[in-house]
């Protein structure tokens, strides 16, 4: 589909919305005509801006597989996703696993319970033919990442590790305004954490042609999924069951039509309709993450990785081990792998 | 009220004597709201150094205007203003040749009476020791010197203008302005003002130009009252008093009745600016 | 002593009611932590007691140079130009858009740029401070030269007073009270510039302590020591404001 014609097909999806007070028009193929019953409500929070990655989320919604499950859902965006989940301010969330981790531990009652990404998002990221194959090449070297915390803060020690190294082998530098491409456009860093689904669309963009060091065949770490509350779990396990079910369905139907996924996220983001071209690279890249190595599980658990990721977490200290994997995680809600 | 003996002033490097001031053809006009504002026209006055001139006339007719003329706070707009006759005789703010003390005391609220009363001495660089000193000494003429450390809040009305005064007197200029100095204090303090005002001027002859609103304060102070016509102000008639010096704070006899009712037949001649052209302003 | 009992009267209070509301509404420690928790939190901060970290204070030492340096550049600058401003229409017609156009825009959205054109390191993050500073003591400043007594000015220029000393002895003083209520509007918005600029570009700082243990520990009472360590801070430059106002401003 030519990038006119998405335009195009986006506006007339746009303008069908206006036209119906029905919060679900339909811009995929509709799904069968589902009698009119009560939904129930789901508050999801988002924990970054809106974005094309959450295209699933915006497609389950416009196309009614929320709706098949018997769930209406509004999207909200939040910095703190975790605690308002856990404190049942909201009844799903999307978070990393590995500060799931952390946060249980701290006590904050949240579980992670279906896996949305099977890679780990975040990968080193400098110039194509620069960064070393093994991790250990990186001594000496200068790599920019926005702070020392979450996901990217996790996936850089973990693949210090894996070279053995500590941070204090390299030279950092903070970005805290997420700008780290600006550092590796400049020259100010030589690498950077970034997310594969991202910062290398942009690097290309800008006329740098990136290459990546990622962490599947390093350090496997479970990437981000679908966290709800322990409360929630306990009370009605079967709202989560059918949210997840719901998202797995509209992320397989992305994986298969790319181009809906870019309409859906046009529909509910307009500004997304700005530059269709490099949104659909984004998504296109996204999707490449939801599958591993055995293609898309449909957001099962990898009980074994986590418990590998966890072990790795507390050697590298961001949790001691106080609270098992057991508690952080909950196979049974899309059935355990 | 009682003013202890002063000491002669040392060290002020003045000329001893009071300077002459003359004012020729001199009109000052200000901007208005409906046109220029006309505060003075052609007026020529000749003040003799050495001598205490009042100036007197009704509200609005220019004496305040008169004296920020010979301080040089004012330009005229046309005319010329002389303080003395020889070398440069247009008024500067500053030069040392005129010591101006206003209606309100004007004193720095955050200074002590010391500083303020040192504050011209402080403007024109003079050191600190010299400054306290002088200070000291023209608080001592005006019998302030107690008051030293006080600051103007602690001060009352007439103490205040009393540190006023001694500012206007530490640089020992020879022309003295005073613009209705004591029209604030009650009666009687005002009358005691009047005789040590005397006594100062008596000790050192310096040329005193004054404005008052009172024919009694006039008779008891001056050589010569200038009576002024009503806005545009000049002048409407000069009257002499031959009065013997030191005068009482109570004159009696002839001289002072001629005086006083030909300053008051002179003021009664002036009526408001409104009922009168300024070409018809002369004295009868 | 009345005061200080007063002080720590209201202070007792407040403590009650914050326990009173995370026990009556049940709130979990991780939305809101009660006062001891966050009492015993900021101990360990600080390094006091058993599994004491002290990762406090080299945040709250960053921070502080930020506020101080960024408040002195600022208000140095402010006075000097407030000074202007107030003595020359032609000066305030000339900047004053521009000032206000630089308060206008939010210092959120300014302090980005801040940061990529003076090299994202402590300059940046003082300058920020130092802009967020400038606005209300320049007002001040202006409003205070304009506020000198038109008859002492008279008087002034009576004796013969340069513009100079005009300013420097009539104006300035003059000009004191309404520049302290400046200086202390603007200390305390010294700190709020030093958070923004942390959460632009810094490793170290309250600001990036706040951003750790909301983003990186899920620490709740870790957040609420930060947040207390900074309205300490505030409160303490604030102090000495007032403390320099009562020495310098003794008229009036």
């Amino acid at each position: 589909m030519s990038p006119t014609r998405l335009v195009t097909f986006a506006l007339l999806a746009l303008l069908a919305s206006a036209c119906t007070s029905d919060a679900s028009p339909s811009v995929a193929p509709p799904s069968a005509t589902r009698p009119p019953r009560d939904l129930e409500e789901v508050r999801l929070l988002l924990g970054f801006r809106p974005d094309v990655q959450f295209a699933p989320f915006y497609l389950a919604q416009q196309a009614g597989y929320f709706a098949d499950e018997g769930l209406e859902v509004t999207i909200e965006h939040s910095n703190d996703v975790l605690r308002l989940v856990a404190d049942g301010q909201a009844q799903v969330g999307v978070a990393d696993a590995t500060d799931v981790m952390i946060a249980r531990t701290t006590g904050i009652p949240i579980r992670y319970v279906a896996t949305l990404y099977e890679r780990f998002p975040v990968a080193l990221i400098g110039r194509r033919g620069t960064l070393p194959a093994d991790p250990a090449g990186l001594a000496g070297h200068s790599i920019g990442t926005p702070g020392r915390f979450g996901s990217s803060w996790h996936a850089l020690l973990a693949m210090l590790d894996a070279g053995g190294l500590t941070p204090d082998d390299v030279t950092i530098r903070e970005y805290p305004q997420f700008n780290q491409v600006e550092g590796l456009l400049n020259g100010d860093v030589q690498f950077i954490t970034g997310f594969r689904n991202n910062e290398p669309v942009q690097l290309r963009l800008r006329g740098l042609e990136p290459g990546l060091l990622t962490l599947d065949n390093v350090a496997p770490l479970p990437g981000p999924g679908i966290v709800t509350g322990d409360a929630q779990l306990a009370e009605d396990p079967g709202l989560v069951e059918r949210f997840a079910a719901a998202v797995a369905r509209a992320q397989a139907a992305v994986i298969e039509d790319p181009d809906a996924g870019v309409a859906a996220a046009v529909e509910a983001v307009p500004a997304i309709g700005e530059d269709v071209e490099t949104a659909t690279a984004v998504l296109d890249a996204t999707a490449e993450l939801w599958a591993g190595q055995g293609g898309f599980n449909e957001g099962r658990i990898d009980v074994e990785r986590w418990t590998r990721a966890f072990a790795l977490m507390q050697r590298l200290a961001f949790i001691d081990g106080s609270v098992p994997v057991e508690e952080m995680i909950a196979p049974e809600v899309r059935g355990g792998s | 009220m009682t003013i202890t003996a002063p000491g002669p002033a040392t060290g002020t490097g003045h000329a001893p004597q009071g300077l002459p001031v003359r004012l020729f053809g001199v009109s000052v006009a200000f901007p208005g709201r409906d046109g220029p504002l006309v505060a003075l026209r052609d007026l020529d006055l000749e003040v003799p150094a050495g001598s205490f001139t009042v100036i007197i006339g009704p509200n609005g007719c220019g004496k305040s205007t008169l004296l920020r003329l010979v301080a040089g706070l004012v330009t005229p707009s046309s005319g010329t203003v002389a303080v003395g006759s020889m070398g440069p005789t247009v008024p500067r703010p500053g030069d040392g040749r005129v010591g101006i003390a206003f209606q309100q005391p004007r004193l720095v609220p955050w200074l002590t009476t010391l500083d303020n009363v040192a504050l011209p001495l402080t403007l024109a660089g003079v050191p600190r020791a010299e400054r306290r000193r002088r200070a000291l000494e023209a608080l001592a003429r005006v019998g302030l010197d107690t008051a030293a450390g006080l600051r103007p809040r602690e001060l009352s009305g007439g103490m205040a203008q009393r540190a006023a005064l001694a500012r206007a007197l530490i640089g020992d200029p020879p022309v003295l302005l005073l613009d209705e100095p004591f029209s604030a204090l009650d009666a009687l303090t005002r009358e005691a003002f009047d005789s040590e005002l005397q006594r100062l001027w008596l000790e050192r002859r310096r040329t005193v130009v004054m404005v008052t609103h009172s024919v009694g304060e006039a008779i008891r102070l001056a050589d010569r009252v200038v009576v002024m016509t009503a806005r545009p102000g000049r002048v409407a008639r000069l009257v002499e008093v031959e009065l013997p010096r030191p005068r009482p704070v109570t004159l009696t006899g002839g001289e002072a009745v001629r005086a006083e009712e030909a300053i008051r037949a002179a003021l009664a001649a002036q009526q408001p600016v409104e009922l009168r052209s300024w070409t018809d302003g002369d004295a009868p | 002593m009345r005061r200080l009992l007063a002080a720590l009267a209201s202070l007792a209070v407040f403590l009650v009611a914050w326990k009173a509301l995370t026990v009556l509404t049940g709130t979990p420690e991780y939305i809101l932590p009660a006062p001891e928790v966050v009492v015993m939190r900021a101990l360990r901060a600080m390094g006091i007691g058993p599994g004491g970290t002290g990762i406090l204070w080299a945040h709250a030492w960053a921070t502080l140079t930020e506020v101080l340096l960024g408040f002195a550049l600022g208000a140095a600058t402010a006075v000097l130009t407030g000074v202007a401003l107030g003595k020359s229409v032609v000066v305030e017609r000339v900047l004053s858009p521009y000032i206000v156009a630089a308060q206008a825009v939010p210092v959120l959205a300014l302090a980005p740029l801040l940061d990529i054109w003076f090299g994202g390191g402590l300059l940046a993050r003082v300058l920020v401070c130092a802009l967020i500073v400038f606005f209300p003591i320049a007002i001040a400043t202006m409003v205070g030269i304009r506020s000198a007594d038109p008859l002492l000015r008279e008087m002034m220029r009576s004796l013969g007073a340069t513009p100079a000393q005009v300013t420097l002895r009539l104006e300035v003083p003059s000009a004191m009270p309404v520049l302290f209520g400046g200086l202390r509007v603007g200390v305390t918005l010294s700190v709020i510039g030093a958070v923004v600029a942390e959460w632009v570009s810094a490793s170290v700082g309250l600001g990036v302590l706040i951003n750790i243990a909301d983003q990186g520990l899920f620490d709740t009472p870790l957040m609420f020591v930060a947040l207390v360590a900074l309205a300490v801070m505030g409160l303490a430059f604030y102090s000495l404001v007032v403390l320099a106002e009562r020495h310098f401003v003794q008229h009036a």
